[in-house]
């Protein structure tokens, strides 16, 4: 019985903080959201009308919902593994002290510094036929500019490119960090056995590196999910709605369209599927033990 | 251990503590001058950007050459004509694009501004749900004289037979012409003003004569970032008598003979490549002002722009009657009152503000290029020779402003994405018509 | 194994200078007349040189302000996430307590739930009472944020549970152990948590603008944002770019002075883990 309210006491100092302010900036939005998908919420004026499960039923057979959430899924999909590769071979590139290896990891972090509205300009402007530099030289290679954001092919390659340069940082970083828990006496034993750097990496690295890479995974997979500001400024969700990802169409339902119960519906359901595909993460990582 | 729990603690308390001594709250700011209890602060609420620092605290009309430094002018002209009387506190910092996200969670916390400037396609969206003042009797007691108001600024002012706002401007598009492109082309009357198609099959003509004579493209826009194709939509079908939205009976008419004929030259320009599909409106501006192409389908926003820094001959003009009437896309910004809670209201001080704007549109007007609403005003802007004014006088009466709908951003976006697909992705414009004309006609029976 | 190392630095130079090279992109525009950049955006060489960009923002009285709005809000967001959720993460990764797994799952949902829907509800919540206009509303949802949680619980758990036994029996309080082994031990994910916050804090746009909307409560992010004219990116592109410049610097700055504590240097092993 003491033994019990011994551990109790220090659990509460440690989570307590973070939790009370976890549950009120957080949970409780949250569960004013979830409850609001059930109402027809207007954002002008307030006013709240419970309507069950309208909003969701409209929500199945709304094809710009589904669209969108396909289009957020194809990112998701396409993303994910570029973002995660390359920042593991970032990492694994760039790990250790010499100014060398400063300069290099600072390039491919820097673009992160940056606020989305900045990267998005830049971009906008790199990708435009005329007006950018990638038009420029394509040019110069005596070839016809693509059209990036406006051709339904290239445009949602373009926004995978610009979110691959301003986020790869992240990956790259997080990675750091967890080759720093490796045990260098393990490349010691191993190089006195005449093992290559490949045999190293394959064998080493990456088993160690597994924690650290579910994380990566995950946090990945759940930033995809929400991707939104790079569309919204770069292609608007055109050409034609091809690139309009879910988020987007949430914050235009909501903030636009002053919906904000179908709003909080179909985040709801982005909700839902994030949260299918972190257990079917979980569960993979967990059999893999 | 104990001194571990005792800085924790410590720290949690400082920083939990700290918001008290953060910035103001909402009547904090009138603290301060205890002494003037009488003077009302006013809360603004507009975009259009801030002038550079020397500007920001002028009075001096005569360096408004710009959007931001004409209203920051005009309102600091206001705070000292009404000193000790009521002052002007500019709400927020939002830029033109987010402008209406900060607006609507004021009105969401039931807390707007005392004053802010609306556009007409959006003012619909507040009127409908009466959060703002219905202005028409204040029109009368504040001696402001609708009828010196142009029909649309009038139109755009009112919906559903009530007046909500007072206009400030209208805006419309205009083509901005390169002169000597088009005297090289030949098609120029004997003063040398360009000539302008009055049907479709001339601007074919035309563009034809131009490619020839001169190598250049004949005309370019945004086509693909701002609803500018939407607004060619709808200036073609209004000049063919045929509003998109008809909103006395509900019904929509995009998918009509006259949407046809609206999308199928639009698209005809592009496939013939007579103007460049891929534009967005940086690149479209800077094809027109490096004279790369002869007509640029832009606002009255950079009448001014392109007067001081174009390096050739250039002209702005009315849009040009392709379809019947003569008629062309318009907006309006104007001021509006958001009705508040009991105790809160400054509604005479906010009707004092809009008045005041009322009466120095020509001074926007001249200062922004946009449109003066006001008949008055636009006869001085003639009269003074306020540069090209006179040459888009007429757009003042062609001016048609999207039919007031509740739902408009989302209308607009429909019918932008819905036409493009016609020259991004290919698909037919009779599918395109079918499937826009069904979306906004969910949107409408919402 | 010469021509290994000549693959992989060509390969990190090149990639290097696809990287920076929008970033000098915008320097080069930053520094160039607006007038010039109406008429050409391409170049990448400035076709005139002005510091006028810049100098007309950082005339301008309240830049400094905001700034200092923008530090204090970061300062406070970063500190309190770090020792916050650092130490909810311990308690998740290394004790053992009723309704553990529960909690943890609660708070890795907080991170999938998109922003764009709770924004509204908590706007009304500092709305009602008056709590808006204040640095307390700009950082405290900060913190609410889960995303160190996660992080640092995943390290967390890579500690061996040796180390947690031996401190205990050494007669340390699970406080003491946290602060003086476990946090020492873990420079390299606080500092990444530290930087991850510190960036999204400064750079957070939405919700400042909704929140501070008194000129002087502005943060840096929406104070340049409120100098901008409609159509600026055709019109004022020079000084858009000068403000991005002027608005990352200093994270910039920060990034490479904290990123050393990255990497443990091999000389640190011996006080690491093992």
């Amino acid at each position: 019985m003491k033994s019990r309210s011994r551990i109790n006491l220090p659990v509460l100092y440690f989570v307590l903080p973070f939790m009370v302010v976890y549950v009120i900036f957080q949970i409780y939005p949250l569960f004013q959201a979830v409850i609001a998908s059930m109402f027809k919420w207007d954002l002008l004026t307030s006013s709240m009308s419970f309507i069950g499960f309208k909003n969701y039923t409209h929500m199945f057979q709304d094809p710009t919902f589904w669209s969108s959430l396909m289009n957020t899924i194809k990112f998701v999909i396409f993303s994910t593994p570029l973002l995660i590769g390359v920042g593991l071979l970032f990492a694994l590139l760039l790990n250790g002290t010499g100014s060398k290896k400063v300069l290099f990891r600072t390039a491919y972090f820097a673009p992160y510094v940056f606020s989305v509205s900045i990267v998005t300009l830049i971009w906008g402007f790199m990708f435009n036929p005329q007006k950018g530099l990638l038009g420029e030289f394509s040019r110069m290679l005596g070839a016809e500019p693509i059209n990036w954001l406006t051709d339904p092919t290239f445009a949602m390659p373009a926004i995978i490119i610009a979110t691959l340069w301003w986020t790869v940082g992240f990956n790259m970083v997080l990675l750091l960090a967890g080759l720093q828990d490796i045990d260098p006496a393990l490349y010691e034993s191993s190089s006195l056995e005449g093992a290559t750097w490949f045999q190293d990496l394959l064998y080493i690295t990456l088993p160690s590196l597994r924690r650290t890479l579910e994380l990566v995974t995950i946090l990945q997979i759940i930033m995809s999910f929400q991707i939104f500001g790079q569309v919204y400024i770069l292609t608007k969700g055109g050409p034609g709605g091809t690139t309009r990802v879910l988020i987007q169409y949430i914050y235009e339902t909501g903030f636009r369209d002053h919906q904000l119960g179908y709003a909080s519906a179909m985040a709801f359901i982005l909700f839902l599927v994030m949260a299918m595909v972190s257990f079917f993460q979980f569960r993979l990582s967990k059999e893999e033990n | 251990m104990k001194k571990m729990t005792i800085l924790f603690m410590g720290l949690i308390i400082t920083l939990l503590l700290l918001p008290g001594c953060s910035g103001e709250k909402e009547s904090a700011a009138d603290a301060g001058n205890a002494a003037e209890d009488e003077v009302v602060a006013l809360e603004l609420a507009r975009f259009f950007g801030e002038p550079d620092d020397e500007l920001m605290d002028s009075t001096d009309l005569s360096k408004a050459n710009s959007e931001a430094a004409t209203i920051q002018i005009l309102t600091n002209i206001f705070n000292e004509e009404h000193e000790g009387e009521i002052r002007i506190e500019k709400l927020g910092g939002s830029a033109w694009g987010n402008y209406y996200d900060q607006l609507n969670t004021t009105f969401a916390a039931n807390d707007p501004p005392d004053v802010a400037v609306m556009h007409q396609s959006n003012m619909p969206a507040y009127a409908s749900r009466e959060l703002l003042l219905e202005l028409d009797d204040y029109y009368t007691e504040y001696e402001m004289n609708p009828s010196d108001w142009t029909a649309p600024a009038q139109k755009a002012a009112s919906y559903e037979g009530a007046s909500y706002g007072v206009p400030f401007d209208l805006h419309a598009n205009l083509l901005h012409v390169n002169v000597d492109l088009f005297k090289q082309a030949g098609l120029v009357d004997e003063q040398g003003v360009p000539i302008l198609p009055t049907s479709t099959e001339e601007w074919f003509e035309q563009s034809q004569i131009m490619k020839e004579k001169t190598g250049k493209l004949y005309w370019v826009e945004d086509a693909t970032q701002f609803p500018i194709s939407f607004r060619l939509f709808h200036s073609l079908m209004e000049q063919q008598g045929v509003p998109v939205v008809n909103t006395n009976s509900g019904q929509v008419n995009i998918d009509s003979q006259a949407g046809k004929n609206a999308l199928q030259f639009m698209l005809r320009r592009f496939e013939e490549g007579y103007s460049d599909p891929n534009a967005d409106y940086t690149s479209a501006q800077q094809q027109f002002m490096n004279g790369e192409a002869a007509i640029e389908m832009n606002g009255t926003w950079v009448v001014d722009q392109y007067s001081q820094e174009l390096s050739f001959d250039y002209r702005a003009m009315n849009f040009p009657n392709l379809m019947g009437e003569k008629k062309v896309w318009a907006n309006s910004h104007m001021w509006v009152v958001p009705k508040q809670k009991e105790g809160n209201r400054k509604y005479e001080a906010a009707m004092e503000f809009s008045k005041f704007m009322s009466n120095h549109v020509y001074e926007w007007a001249a200062g922004s290029g946009h449109i003066a609403p006001r008949k008055s005003a636009l006869q001085k802007l003639a009269d003074n020779n306020v540069p090209q004014r006179a040459n888009y006088a007429e757009t003042a009466s062609n001016a048609a402003t999207f039919p007031p709908v509740v739902n408009y951003s989302n209308i607009e976006t429909i019918i932008k994405e819905e036409v493009e697909k016609t020259w991004l992705l290919g698909n037919e414009v009779d599918s395109v018509l079918a499937q826009a004309q069904k979306r906004v006609e969910a949107v409408l029976s919402e | 194994m010469k021509t290994k190392n000549l693959i992989v630095t060509t390969l990190l130079i090149l990639l290097a200078v696809v990287w920076i090279l929008p970033l000098y992109w915008m320097i080069v525009m930053a520094i160039t007349p607006n007038d010039l950049l109406k008429l050409n955006s391409t170049a990448l060489w400035p076709q005139g040189f002005t510091l006028q960009n810049f100098w007309g923002v950082l005339q301008i009285g309240l830049t400094v302000r905001w700034f200092l709005n923008s530090i204090i809000v970061t300062i406070l967001g970063t500190a309190l996430t770090l020792v916050l959720q650092s130490m909810a993460a311990y308690a998740f990764a290394k004790m053992r307590f009723k309704g553990r797994q529960l909690l943890f799952s609660l708070t890795l949902a907080g991170l999938m739930v998109p922003k764009e829907a709770m924004f509204i509800p908590l706007f009304l919540m500092f709305a009602q009472i008056s709590g808006h206009n204040s640095y307390a509303a700009l950082y405290l949802p900060r913190v609410a944020i889960p995303m160190g949680v996660f992080i640092m619980a995943q390290f967390f758990r890579g500690i061996p549970d040796s180390v947690t036994e031996a401190a205990q029996i050494d007669g340390a309080s699970p406080l003491r152990t946290f602060f003086n082994i476990i946090m020492p031990m873990s420079i390299p994910a606080l500092t990444s948590v530290g930087i991850f916050t510190y960036i999204l804090t400064w750079n957070d746009f939405l919700w400042p603008l909704v929140s501070a909307t008194r000129k002087e409560m502005f943060t840096i992010t929406t104070g340049l944002a409120s100098l901008q004219g409609n159509f600026a990116q055709a019109t004022e592109l020079g000084s858009l770019m000068a403000r991005g410049v002027i608005a990352g610097l200093p994270l910039f700055i920060l990034f490479l002075i904290f990123q050393k504590h990255l990497i443990r240097g091999i000389s640190m092993s011996s006080g690491g883990k093992y």
